[in-house]
């Protein structure tokens, strides 16, 4: 059982290779582009109170509890390029936002933007506002505040939303194949080429080979996430 | 707390009322696994037969392929409608099916978005349409009407030009929505789905030497129950012919073969 589907996997495919390379890309670009704005919204919501915080926070959280699938008709019927505000985009910019690359960058980043905003909000919460309130009698702004204090008494959280958000882009799949679709070698992620395989017969041996690419690196990314996080409360301590 | 009864008790009457009903039907159960651009036609048939036939008749819609390699996975039901020989065959091959038949003809479209202006289309190499962004069809690999529409984009030499600019659809439905938004400029559809849609006007017929013949074929499971039986004659019963003439299926003539 164990030999043929080792073997299985040198007779990787370019077609393969590519899903593979496309998601880890996918998630990377979605992870990179969101983190600020998670930072930023999260650290809101946990120091700031200000009016219709409960709203914005149900509406950041929303595609955490819908369906991807019709977060992905959402998506479609905003960015699409008769939609709201794809429309506009497309008239004035000539950029079309739906099934291409860009798109499947905006339904992991949309995804995963809860997962990570939790994350830091449930992160900054845990650290003492004695410390930061003792930095600012010391004549430092709130901006530089956030990021020597802050930042590094709760990187170890952040680090595990972070991760937390690239895991969830890389199993993306309702929202991405709705609103991206799935087009080999520019939005067919690992999971899309998965299912693709999943209905031709004879293809047994790709799909294997495609799960344990991605099981592998889940767990190099949770791996490097323990690491960092074993290292950032080293620093803390 | 209140609400939280009112909660348990709205939850049990459900469930008791879910038991009532499974119980009382002693109806056969029918279980049929269709192509996803047959939807409404076998909707109306089902309809049909349910006023003659007390029975819990379910559907499950799907591209073929999806249903080909449901039924692989030991997934079997009375009735399989395929929407190419090609998977039919396949289905058949596992050994399940006792009794297969073809059904009706569809033809394939080329469409464009509703509010767009058409221009006439020659399906000739020099015709290849001039539109921007992506051509919507279904995925080749599994989606019958993506591979007859491959197949005719071959033959017509349009292939290479719009090879980088296609958009696979998950099921024919699903290319056929993307028209409809307006997402994709052209599409190649059934005729059977294009005129169901209100959204999309019809740019032209491919010639039907341009692809495979497209017949519809019904497959029916080896000792199968005499409901079961019934609805897959009712499928080719006259009873049933304005059902598909009316959604833009031919009828199956034998010199087609």
């Amino acid at each position: 059982m164990s030999s043929p589907i080792f073997i299985s996997l040198f007779s990787i495919t370019a077609a393969e290779t590519s899903a593979i390379l496309l998601s880890l890309k996918i998630a990377i670009l979605s992870s990179v582009i969101s983190f600020p704005f998670a930072l930023f919204i999260g650290r809101s919501m946990a120091r700031g109170n200000f009016m219709g915080k409960s709203l914005i926070e149900g509406i950041i959280h929303l595609p955490l509890v819908m369906p991807p699938v019709t977060t992905g008709y959402i998506l479609l019927l905003l960015f699409g390029t008769q939609g709201i505000i794809g429309n506009w985009i497309y008239r004035n910019f000539g950029i079309r936002l739906a099934f291409n690359q860009a798109a499947a960058v905006i339904a992991g980043i949309v995804v995963s933007f809860p997962l990570v905003t939790r994350s830091v909000r449930t992160a900054v919460e845990m650290v003492d506002t004695r410390m930061e309130n003792a930095s600012r009698t010391l004549g430092v702004s709130p901006f530089m505040t956030f990021f020597r204090i802050t930042f590094p008494l709760a990187l170890p959280g952040i680090i595990s939303g972070v991760v937390l958000g690239f895991a969830r882009c890389l199993g993306e799949f309702g929202a991405t194949i709705t609103f991206a679709g799935n087009i080999e070698g520019e939005t067919q992620t690992i999971a899309l080429a998965v299912y693709s395989l999943m209905q031709v017969p004879g293809k047994e041996g790709a799909t294997i080979r495609l799960v344990i690419f991605s099981a592998v690196i889940s767990l190099a990314a949770m791996i490097l996430a323990e690491y960092m996080n074993k290292k950032a409360r080293k620093k803390i301590r | 707390m209140k609400i939280l009864i009112y909660f348990t008790w709205l939850f049990i009457a459900l469930a008791l009322s879910g038991c009532r009903t499974s119980e009382k039907k002693a109806d056969s159960e029918l279980m049929i696994f269709c192509a996803a651009g047959v939807t409404n036609v076998l909707t109306e048939i089902k309809d049909s037969f349910l006023v003659r036939n007390p029975a819990d008749i379910k559907l499950n819609f799907a591209s073929s392929g999806t249903l080909a390699r449901q039924i692989e996975q030991g997934n079997i039901p009375d009735i399989f409608i395929s929407a190419s020989k090609e998977w039919a065959d396949y289905a058949d091959s596992l050994g399940y099916f006792s009794k297969r038949k073809p059904l009706y003809r569809n033809q394939l479209v080329l469409i464009v978005p509703g509010r767009n202006e058409i221009d006439s289309v020659i399906f000739n190499p020099h015709g290849i349409p001039v539109f921007s962004g992506r051509l919507s069809m279904g995925d080749p690999s599994h989606v019958p009407a993506g591979r007859y529409a491959f197949e005719a984009l071959h033959s017509l030499g349009w292939y290479q030009s719009l090879e980088n600019r296609i958009l696979p659809a998950k099921d024919v439905r699903s290319a056929l929505m993307v028209v409809e938004m307006g997402e994709c400029e052209l599409g190649i559809v059934y005729y059977s789905d294009a005129i169901q849609s209100q959204k999309v006007k019809i740019a032209g017929f491919f010639p039907e030497s341009s692809h495979q013949p497209i017949v519809l074929y019904a497959l029916l499971v080896d000792h199968a129950d005499p409901v079961a039986e019934e609805f897959f004659d009712l499928l080719t019963d006259t009873s049933s012919d304005s059902i598909w003439l009316k959604n833009g299926f031919s009828p199956f003539n034998s010199l087609f073969q």
